[in-house]
């Protein structure tokens, strides 16, 4: 079932988890990360911090993989909250099953959105298995909810 | 198969399901690593849904970026001894794949919390695999107590 992210179904979704009647204020947002060269085998983790001022919805990963040897069939990800301990995955898993193209014609973003709450740390980790990445990066896409006082 | 359908139909699944139970659901993947298989051979990784939450299958993954249509697949929820095909399938045909692209569901799948599913791989190719992976994309449904 391809997924995909209605503006008006995603602000009933955020309704529903915020007080009834709260102003809500909710803008495009991305986090980009950034973990340049990654031998093979090696594994490279990054730290990401949600703002404090606003809670965060992950609609997709995005990777770049440009200059890179690497393809998102054989490199793998772990993405974990550092703050409840909660992960994304039982192990490292590769890109494949969660980017948009244009690898091939898979289309494909995150199944449902995923809330993170302002001040959460998130520990990204990458693994190529069997070509290196060069200048490789990402951004965790999706939008920020801002309560309006 | 093309279905494409806002995650809140996900919702309405999941509400129907439990019954209008209070649920978290939070987006999961559920990776079966092989590492190397080589030609002409079988392959098995078995994999625990969690024990607190149900594990609802939205899609499914492969890595393989050649020739996948020689792999043949098949998983059994050893709980229940039910399998996801009547037999073995050809991977290209249920999993997305980069050189075939996605590969659609009619409906979710839903496996109870705490199953054990074991993935088999068989590679009918005479061609070696180094790294391969098969992903089951979905959420985990906490359902609250007392509800």
């Amino acid at each position: 079932m391809q997924t995909v992210f209605p503006p008006s179904d995603l602000y009933n979704w955020v309704s529903r988890i915020y007080e009834p009647g709260s102003r809500l204020l909710l803008t495009d947002y991305g986090f980009p990360v950034d973990f340049g060269d990654v031998a093979i085998g090696a594994t490279l983790t990054r730290q990401v911090q949600m703002q404090q001022n606003a809670d965060f919805v992950l609609c997709s990963i995005d990777p770049y993989f440009g200059e890179s040897a690497g393809t998102p069939y054989n490199t793998y990800f772990t993405l974990v909250d550092t703050t409840t301990g909660e992960q994304l995955s039982n192990e490292f898993t590769p890109f494949l099953p969660v980017i948009i193209g244009p690898f091939g014609v898979v289309n494909r973003s995150l199944p449902y959105p995923r809330w993170f709450a302002g001040i959460s740390a998130l520990s990204m980790s990458v693994r190529p298995a069997i070509s290196a990445l060069t200048n490789f990066s990402l951004t965790l896409r999706g939008f920020k909810i801002q309560r309006l006082s | 198969m093309r279905n494409i359908a806002s995650f809140t139909n996900l919702e309405d699944y999941i509400a129907r399901v439990y019954a209008g139970k209070r649920c978290a659901v939070k987006p999961f993947l559920i990776n079966f690593s092989y590492g190397a298989v080589a030609a002409n051979s079988s392959e098995t990784v078995q994999q625990k849904i969690p024990s607190n939450a149900d594990f609802i299958q939205c899609w499914m993954s492969i890595n393989s970026s050649f020739a996948a249509s020689e792999l043949l697949l098949q998983i059994t929820d050893s709980g229940t001894s039910q399998t996801f095909f009547d037999s073995a399938v050809n991977a290209s045909t249920v999993c997305d794949q980069s050189d075939t692209g996605n590969r659609d569901q009619a409906v979710y799948r839903r496996v109870a919390g705490n199953s054990t599913l074991s993935a088999a791989i068989n590679n009918l190719t005479a061609t070696a695999y180094g790294d391969l992976s098969l992903t089951l994309v979905g959420v985990l449904v906490y359902v609250y107590s007392g509800q």
